[in-house]
């Protein structure tokens, strides 16, 4: 069975009606997998990730979203999270005011606690933490800072990534966490995410390049074109991409629909 | 402008005021003339309304129509337990602390007379009946408005603190200044004169509490006179009834080089108004205040400030910060005056809001006044919802909607207490806020 089932999924912003954003997108992600989403700008990556996330401001008009065989669309996004799900921003969220470790350990505590586990004390929880940050060449200043304050770009999304380690969901939708980073950071980033591959945990990475699959070799790779899935196939078609570009697989979308 | 007083209203108040001079027959001549010209000014100008600029977003006639009852004869009762134990004992039991219970004197003078030299926190009273340290030097020479409840404090005023620092006196723990409205239905008029010598340093701590659900109006003034150096922190701190009406008058007069670092945290109550006045009468001074409310139900909080920048390279910094949930208004003044001459003024103003509720209602109202041309003056102020990508975000991590928007909020507060330089000080305060922002999530204002 399939981590996570999306079925003919339609979705379209809460504020503009009557203009779908995805229009009838499946896919299915078993656990143990990397799967890449690509695509132009507007094609509805995002929207994708944050509809799985359970962000406010869309409405799913048909289909269903099962994540572990039950269907994800009722429930708010901190029950989504203790269930197991991670969303890596995109750009990830100033919050000043609240020190990083503080906001880091109330939500593995919320998490712990729906999972009926114990919580871990600061103590403990720091010592932990710092050990994951270090492996990801994350300043410990940073750990005491407000949550992404005054962050670089390469920090931002290494604090993601500390935060995923650290949250250990099953399921991880990673949003352009390549965007912003230089060779060498992607590189690391990159690493660390293939260092976070698990038989039990999904991963759907949603990036515009393919030299992050260099790091993170993808399982399925699949090409979003206005709302719909247009392309799908293994790493080589991410290389294809990378060469002819994504105009050459919307193209090859409806040439294929014609011949239907 | 203002409401005119009916003839039965001022034959009450009048017989009132009779009674009261009876009263206090140990107070000295020079008073009973104050106290005469302000009841007068009173009568003169009676309520005042909304058409008034200063109260055009406060509508005070519900408190007008309250009778000014005497405080119960005797020595005033009050139950503990009637009262946030967080803010009655801060400072914990060895704190200096001078207790007052719907204006008389309770508890908490130490005995005998204190040395010249020594720092003095004693009952007004008790000052004013020996007419001693200095007491009429300062009281009544600071206020710079005369408005009703101003005049009405220092027609009736019974009691309250006399405190006076030495020159070069350091007081290295906060005095603490506890003021209780307790008798349903009573009105106080708690008034506090602060005189702190050349050089002194002190930090003081003015705390007034209500009982739910009892209706009591306070109207408290408080003169400070800060000689040249003085460094005074003082910290006022209201959590009066949920029915409660509190108004509090501070009056700032700061002397060359004196520096003023005023707080206010104002946590509940049915009508709150903080007139505050900084009077920057000479070179050098500094001025901080930093303002933290917290408005719900149907709650009402005013804050109105004048700095007032009357001689050159004096800084000015004040930051106010509030957040409204339900059917609550905030109303938030700062005017900031710089005369003719006072050159190279450095002030700042910022007032920020965080809105819960579509019901809820925030006044923000900044205004410069500068007649110098070499001057450093700004103010911003905003009025939002908590930032709902700060929202998804920690919501996306399994931290609760509820637990989120708390989250937000202290962090969004807590910053306010920074201010305070003692760490158990901070602290204690900073568990009273925490605890009153987790009661605005179970009344369901944060949802």
């Amino acid at each position: 069975m399939s981590l996570l089932s999306i079925k003919n999924l339609q979705v379209e912003a809460t504020g503009n009606p009557g203009k779908p954003i995805l229009r009838g997108l499946s896919l299915d992600v078993a656990a143990g997998e990397v799967c890449a989403i690509m695509g132009p700008n507007g094609s509805g990556k995002s929207t994708l990730a944050n509809v799985i996330a359970g962000r406010d401001g869309y409405s799913v008009t048909a289909g269903e979203i099962l994540y572990q065989g039950k269907d994800l669309c009722s429930l708010p996004p901190e029950e989504r999270a203790r269930e197991g799900i991670f969303l890596g921003f995109q750009h990830p969220v100033e919050i000043p005011g609240v020190a990083n470790t503080y906001f880091l350990r109330a939500a593995f505590n919320a998490i712990r606690k729906h999972r009926g586990e114990e919580e871990l004390d600061a103590m403990d929880f720091l010592a932990m933490v710092k050990k994951k940050a270090k492996s990801l060449g994350l300043s410990p200043d940073l750990l005491g800072r407000p949550v992404n304050e005054g962050f670089s770009g390469g920090e931002k999304k290494r604090n993601e990534i500390l935060q995923m380690s650290v949250l250990e969901p099953r399921l991880a939708v990673l949003d352009e966490t390549d965007s912003g980073l230089d060779i060498d950071a992607l590189r690391e980033v990159a690493g660390a995410v293939q260092a976070l591959r698990k038989p039990d945990r999904a991963i759907v990475v949603i990036t515009h390049h393919q030299r992050l699959l260099d790091y993170l070799v993808p399982d399925q790779v699949h090409v979003l074109s206005s709302g719909t899935i247009v392309a799908s196939g293994d790493r080589k078609l991410a290389i294809e991409l990378e060469k002819n570009g994504y105009g050459w697989a919307a193209g090859k979308a409806q040439a294929q629909e014609q011949v239907a | 402008m203002n409401q005119a007083l009916s003839t039965t209203d001022r034959n009450t108040y009048a017989t009132g005021f009779a009674h009261a001079l009876e009263q206090d027959t140990g107070f000295p001549a020079w008073l009973t003339s104050v106290r005469r010209t302000a009841f007068d000014a009173f009568l003169e100008q009676g309520w005042p309304t909304t058409k008034e600029e200063d109260w055009r977003f406060t509508d005070v006639s519900p408190i007008t129509r309250l009778a000014l009852l005497p405080p119960p004869a005797g020595k005033p009762q009050f139950a503990r337990d009637d009262f946030a134990p967080g803010l009655l004992g801060l400072g914990g039991e060895e704190a200096r602390r001078l207790l007052f219970v719907d204006g008389s004197y309770h508890s908490g003078a130490a005995k005998g007379r204190p040395r010249p030299d020594d720092l003095w926190a004693i009952p007004l009273s008790s000052a004013l009946a020996e007419d001693t340290g200095g007491v009429g030097n300062v009281l009544g020479h600071h206020l710079r408005s005369q408005n009703a409840f101003v005049a009405l404090n220092t027609a009736f005023m019974t009691d309250g603190a006399f405190i006076r620092i030495p020159a070069g006196f350091t007081s290295e723990s906060p005095i603490y200044v506890v003021f209780l409205a307790s008798a349903d239905g009573s009105a106080s008029f708690p008034r506090t004169v602060v005189w702190a010598g050349e050089g002194s340093q002190a930090t003081l701590v003015e705390i007034h509490l209500g009982a739910d659900p009892r209706a009591t109006l306070s109207s408290a003034v408080t003169e400070i006179l800060l000689e040249p150096g003085a460094r005074l922190a003082y910290h006022g701190i209201q959590k009066i009834s949920q029915a409660g009406s509190h108004l509090g008058h501070l009056a700032v007069t700061q002397k060359a080089g004196s520096s003023f670092s005023g707080s206010s945290l104002s946590l509940d109550g049915r009508m709150v108004r903080n007139d505050v006045h900084a009077f920057l009468a000479e070179e050098g001074c500094a001025c901080n205040l930093d303002g933290l409310y917290l408005a719900s139900g149907i709650g009402h909080i005013d804050n109105h400030t004048t700095i007032d920048h009357r001689a050159p390279r004096s800084t000015s910094r004040e930051v106010y910060k509030g957040v409204v949930s339900d059917r609550a208004r905030a109303v938030f003044s700062g005017r900031i005056v710089v005369r003719p001459g006072a050159q190279q003024t450095d002030a700042r103003q910022t007032n920020r809001n965080i809105v819960l509720s579509d019901g809820a209602l925030v006044h923000s109202k900044p205004h410069l006044e500068i007649f110098a041309n070499d001057v450093k003056c700004s103010h911003g102020a905003t009025t939002g919802r908590l930032n709902p990508d700060a929202l998804f975000y920690l919501r996306s991590r399994g931290i609760g909607e509820k637990e989120a928007n708390q989250l937000l909020i202290r962090a969004f507060m807590l910053e306010g207490l920074d201010c305070i330089a003692q760490n158990s000080l901070r602290t204690e305060l900073e568990s009273v806020l925490v605890q009153r922002i987790e009661s605005l999530a179970s009344t369901g204002a944060v949802a």
